[in-house]
């Protein structure tokens, strides 16, 4: 197995200024959004945003580099969310107890979810994950220990870390954005790493990766494993903003949001997620329509999103039409990389977005 | 032992409601590989618009080609207007589906409000054969699903169409090159399967409650039968459907219900483990 080789300093260093250049802005917006969002409700829905977002870089971070959807997610986010109940509301530990246990635990868990669905691959991947996710959620309801359908009520706070408490609903929205932060800079540094470039050339050439000597299902399984690490410390988090949890919540149906948010965001840009995240808490309280109204528009604005900017959001912000795009391409010769994209292509297809290489490859 | 016979044929009748959504799914998945979770939107359109008309008086047989029909034409402009600009990007299409339960959802509930309801069906009271007692409606719905994949079968199989279609689903390119058009033909699938799918509706709301939320929940069987069966493969749709709904009640009756509700789950799984591309041969009929 090859391991990450920093490669120069140089290489490092620039990686460092990318990953500062996701995070400031990000910690700058998240913390300035409380003072525009001030008010009980809108913190609650930052704090969701935050932690929805996370989610989303879970899902975000397979789908992007390696092009894996994986709807059971959903299930590693919800095994992070019970542990936590679980083990802090029944047996007594604290959240820097579980914090670590549930990270492994996701780990894990998207790593056996995924070894047995990668045995099935492309369209096929998809649907497997799926009911993969169903079952669990449906194990779970049945089970007395878990609390069944009715699921499981978390009233404690997060832990005190020294003498810094979580008692109010700012300290513990910070505490949500830290780990936000976490996620997203894993996302930009694995995207800089040998790793992430090994998981962009598996995904734009499975057969020339293989021929170059790189373990297909080794690094997936990798990069699935990351995704379910997130996943499980965002539990961890969710476990805490929604005091009572049922399995439905984490039912693949009940996940898909999390799918649509990534894509509405821009799954190839690094603040689409956090962008989606937002826009799926907060626009229907901005719309303020009935609830049937407001599921409507939603259904609508990703319909229309997914046919006229399949890349997101961000991809609007940050490529602008093409012909800001021909532009900026201009002036950023030899200052950085425009950031990696392809054509979305479902795991172990090959991708077609041969223009999209061509683009990268001026870099 | 008459007991037994009861619960098999129980699982006959959820078997048939399996293999008919199946049916629909193999046939726009296998064969154009559009990954439409949507599809069973169709269903829940075809059983509340049967709903919706059920006070018009004209019977079943008059209210359910309608139905069938309005699905159809619905299909027709989801497929042109969404699903064939996403056909290179099957992903995009998903997502896409996506879009369009949270729609479909939201409207069916607007118009016909969210309760569970049967509708009326064609026939009342129940057959008894010996000592199992099946209602007439139950047992239409399983002669339905034996007549559709015995046609489909023969018009996949043996008709000149057929050839044409499965042409098409095996190398678009190459057919285009003999004649073929393959955007027509996928077009037709695509309205076809859905039709299909409302056809279901209809006659399932006749036997189980439904609301315009059932369509997910459908889809996901049909996914799985279409998957265990082989896609593109009707027969294997119908197999794995019937198959699937015996097991499941048999196991619920006899073994465990937490079983029974997991079984179809399981099946996928262990199935997929074994063969991953599913049991039977694939969308080769």
């Amino acid at each position: 197995v090859s391991r990450d080789i920093n490669g120069t300093r140089a290489t490092g260093d620039r990686r460092a200024q990318a990953t500062a250049q996701s995070v400031v802005p990000a910690l700058i917006l998240l913390v300035a959004a409380t003072y525009l969002f001030s008010s009980g409700e809108d913190l609650s829905l930052l704090s969701y945003t935050a932690i929805f977002a996370l989610v989303g870089y879970a899902v975000a971070i397979s789908f992007r580099y390696a092009g894996i959807l994986m709807v059971a997610q959903g299930v590693v986010w919800g095994a992070g969310t019970y542990l936590t109940s679980l083990l802090v509301g029944r047996y007594n530990w604290t959240t820097w107890e579980v914090a670590p246990l549930a990270v492994v635990a996701g780990a894990v868990l998207a790593v056996v979810i995924g070894a047995v669905s990668m045995r099935s691959r492309g369209h096929y991947f998809l649907i497997v994950t799926f009911a993969m996710n169903e079952l669990v959620v449906y194990l779970a309801g049945t089970s007395n220990y878990l609390g069944g359908t009715n699921g499981l009520i978390l009233l404690q706070r997060p832990s005190a870390i020294a003498s810094f408490t979580f008692d109010t609903p700012l300290r513990r929205y910070y505490l949500y954005v830290v780990f936000l932060l976490i996620g997203m800079a894993l996302c930009v540094v694995i995207g800089r790493s040998r790793f992430g470039r090994r998981l962009v050339a598996m995904r734009e050439n499975e057969d020339l990766a293989r021929s170059m000597g790189i373990s297909l299902i080794a690094a997936r399984l990798q990069i699935l494993a990351v995704g379910g690490a997130l996943a499980g410390i965002a539990g961890v988090l969710y476990a805490y903003q929604q005091p009572a949890v049922t399995p439905t919540l984490f039912s693949a149906v009940g996940f898909l949001p999390v799918v649509a948010m990534v894509i509405i965001g821009g799954r190839d840009f690094t603040f689409g997620p956090l962008l989606g995240a937002f826009l799926l808490e907060f626009l229907p309280s901005w719309l303020n329509f009935s609830p049937l109204v407001s599921q409507l528009i939603y259904g609508l604005i990703l319909v229309v999103a997914i046919l006229v900017i399949p890349e997101g959001l961000a991809g609007v912000v940050v490529r602008g039409t093409p012909l800001l795009r021909s532009a900026r391409r201009l002036l950023s010769r030899g200052s950085g990389e425009p950031p990696p994209s392809a054509e979305p292509s479902m795991a172990g297809d090959i991708s077609a977005g041969s223009a999209r290489v061509a683009e990268r490859e001026g870099a | 032992m008459g007991q037994f016979f009861q619960q098999f044929a129980n699982g006959i009748a959820q078997g048939s409601v399996y293999a008919l959504i199946g049916m629909g799914v193999t046939l726009v998945f296998g064969l154009t590989r559009l990954i439409n979770f949507a599809h069973g939107e169709f269903l829940a359109i075809g059983a509340m618009t049967l709903w919706g008309l059920s006070g018009d008086g004209w019977g079943f047989w008059v209210n359910m080609p309608i139905a069938v029909v309005l699905a159809g034409a619905i299909a027709f402009v989801v497929y042109r207007v969404g699903f064939k600009p996403t056909l290179d990007v099957p992903l995009n299409g998903f997502i896409l589906s996506l879009g369009l339960i949270t729609i479909d959802q939201a409207v069916l509930s607007r118009l016909v409000g969210v309760n569970a309801r049967t509708t009326i069906g064609s026939a009342t009271g129940v057959a008894k054969i010996s000592s199992v007692i099946i209602p007439w409606n139950t047992l239409l719905v399983i002669v339905i699903t034996l007549s559709l994949t015995v046609g489909l079968i023969v018009i996949l199989s043996f008709t000149n169409f057929g050839r044409i279609v499965r042409a098409t689903s095996e190398d678009s390119y190459a057919a285009s090159l003999i004649g073929i058009q393959p955007g027509r033909i996928i077009a037709l699938i695509f309205v076809v399967g859905s039709a299909l799918a409302a056809l279901a509706g209809a006659f399932i709301s006749t036997v189980f409650a439904l609301t315009p939320y059932s369509g997910v929940s459908f889809v996901l069987y049909g996914f799985i039968v279409a998957i265990l069966g082989g896609l593109g493969n009707p027969t294997g749709a119908a197999v794995a459907g019937f198959g699937l709904g015996v097991i499941q009640t048999l196991t619920g009756a006899y073994v465990s219900l937490t079983l029974s509700g997991s079984i179809t789950y399981v099946l996928l799984v262990v199935a997929l483990a074994i063969r991953p591309t599913g049991l039977f041969r694939t969308s080769s009929v």
